[in-house]
């Protein structure tokens, strides 16, 4: 197996979010400032990781039938775990992520990853895969928020980009923003796939 | 028979080892959560009633979902009063405090605590040239919403764009004020 190729998978070719299209509840909700997404992306990456690296240990012991209910319990650990750290050390940004940062634990390219990956391959693989996933969401992530705040609010990550003359863009840091941003990223993302795999 | 007590034990243990991890987690971080919830508070209060953290100290009156009342103390003497007041916004409830003088004629100064209104026109509740005109508001008798520049202090100009969201901050602002008076009735009559 190619660890290398499990590792890079993620950040691109199948990106979680603009490939593979899961993950939709934190990549529409939490995007509207770079912030957000950054304290959002780090609760996820960790509990990818840590939940791969508990699933692909014990994968072998696992029975087949209870093996979901088994990865929910692991990850609802790791979630409960962060959620619990960015109450305590980020008040601030733990309000400002409020309910999503709890539904992580049926964010889908959690459980996907075990069920399609973890379950199935050794440590190393399964850490690597994880990784890569991570990179590709906060990829994903960090494009939609620094569009959303830049139109939105004319900031990058409240500092002040676009001067005085810019009017801010409400509706992008609103839902329906979060719609144009992704449709458009999603667009823009198979156009460049499309473009590559005909030269 | 061996497969589903298999199922159990795997199942039993996993459960077991997350409720351990966890309630050794919470141990570590329940102190911190705790300290925020504090820290915060005495910010706010110091905000809407401009207490010294100093010299002045602070008890709670009432505790209740949608209503919280704060008697700041300079000595034994009551410097002001603190309130906490809830209602429903726009797109979700508004939480807010604001402190008013110990004959409860005057709020000293208004601060929201929670709101999820529009960005950019109910959100601007939240901006100090919208806090800044509360200051000063005559508490005595119940306030009133205008449209124009504010003529008397029982008038509270409303945001444009933002009918809701002034209207229901005026509306807690009087609903928490008259609880809060017959409360320090009852409480001095003792």
């Amino acid at each position: 197996m190619n660890l290398w190729k499990e590792f890079i998978k993620g950040w691109w070719k199948d990106n979680p979010v603009f490939v593979m299209v899961l993950g939709m509840c934190p990549t529409l909700a939490v995007t509207n400032t770079v912030e957000n997404a950054i304290g959002m992306i780090a609760a996820v990456a960790f509990v990818l990781i840590g939940s791969s690296f508990i699933v692909s240990l014990i994968r072998k012991i696992v029975p087949n039938q209870v093996r979901i209910a088994t990865f929910i319990v692991v990850i609802a650990t790791f979630v409960t775990m962060a959620d619990r750290y960015l109450a305590a050390f980020y008040p601030s940004l733990s309000k400002a992520l409020g309910p999503y940062v709890p539904l992580i634990v049926v964010n889908c390219i959690i459980l996907g990853r075990q069920e399609a990956f973890a379950s199935k391959n050794g440590v190393i693989a399964s850490l690597l895969d994880a990784i890569g996933m991570s990179i590709g969401f906060g990829i994903a992530l960090m494009l939609m928020s620094s569009v959303r705040e830049l139109l939105g609010a004319g900031t990058w990550l409240g500092m002040k980009v676009l001067g005085s003359w810019y009017i801010p863009w409400q509706v992008m840091v609103l839902p329906a923003g979060a719609f144009f941003v992704l449709g458009f990223l999603i667009w823009g993302f198979n156009s460049i796939n499309k473009a590559f795999s005909k030269g | 028979m061996k497969e589903s007590l298999r199922m159990i034990i795997v199942l039993t243990i996993f459960a077991a080892l997350s409720g351990g991890v966890l309630g050794w987690f919470n141990s570590y971080t329940e102190k911190r959560v705790e300290m925020n919830k504090l820290r915060d508070l005495q910010e706010s209060l110091q905000a809407v009633t401009k207490m010294d953290p100093k010299t002045d100290t602070y008890e709670n009156l009432v505790k209740e979902k949608d209503f919280e009342v704060y008697r700041i103390l300079s000595g034994t003497e009551t410097k002001a009063y603190a309130i906490v007041g809830e209602g429903n916004g726009y797109q979700d409830k508004i939480r807010l405090i604001f402190g008013v003088t110990p004959d409860f004629s005057e709020i000293i100064a208004l601060k929201i605590l929670e709101e999820k209104e529009t960005p950019g026109l109910g959100a601007k509740i939240e901006s100090p040239e919208y806090l800044a005109q509360w200051s000063g508001k005559g508490a005595d008798s119940p306030l009133e919403l205008v449209k124009e520049k504010p003529k008397t202090r029982y008038q509270v100009q409303a945001i444009t764009g933002a009918t809701i969201s002034s209207t229901t901050v005026v509306n807690i602002v009087n609903k928490s004020l008259e609880r809060a008076r017959k409360l320090i009735k009852k409480e001095e009559g003792k």
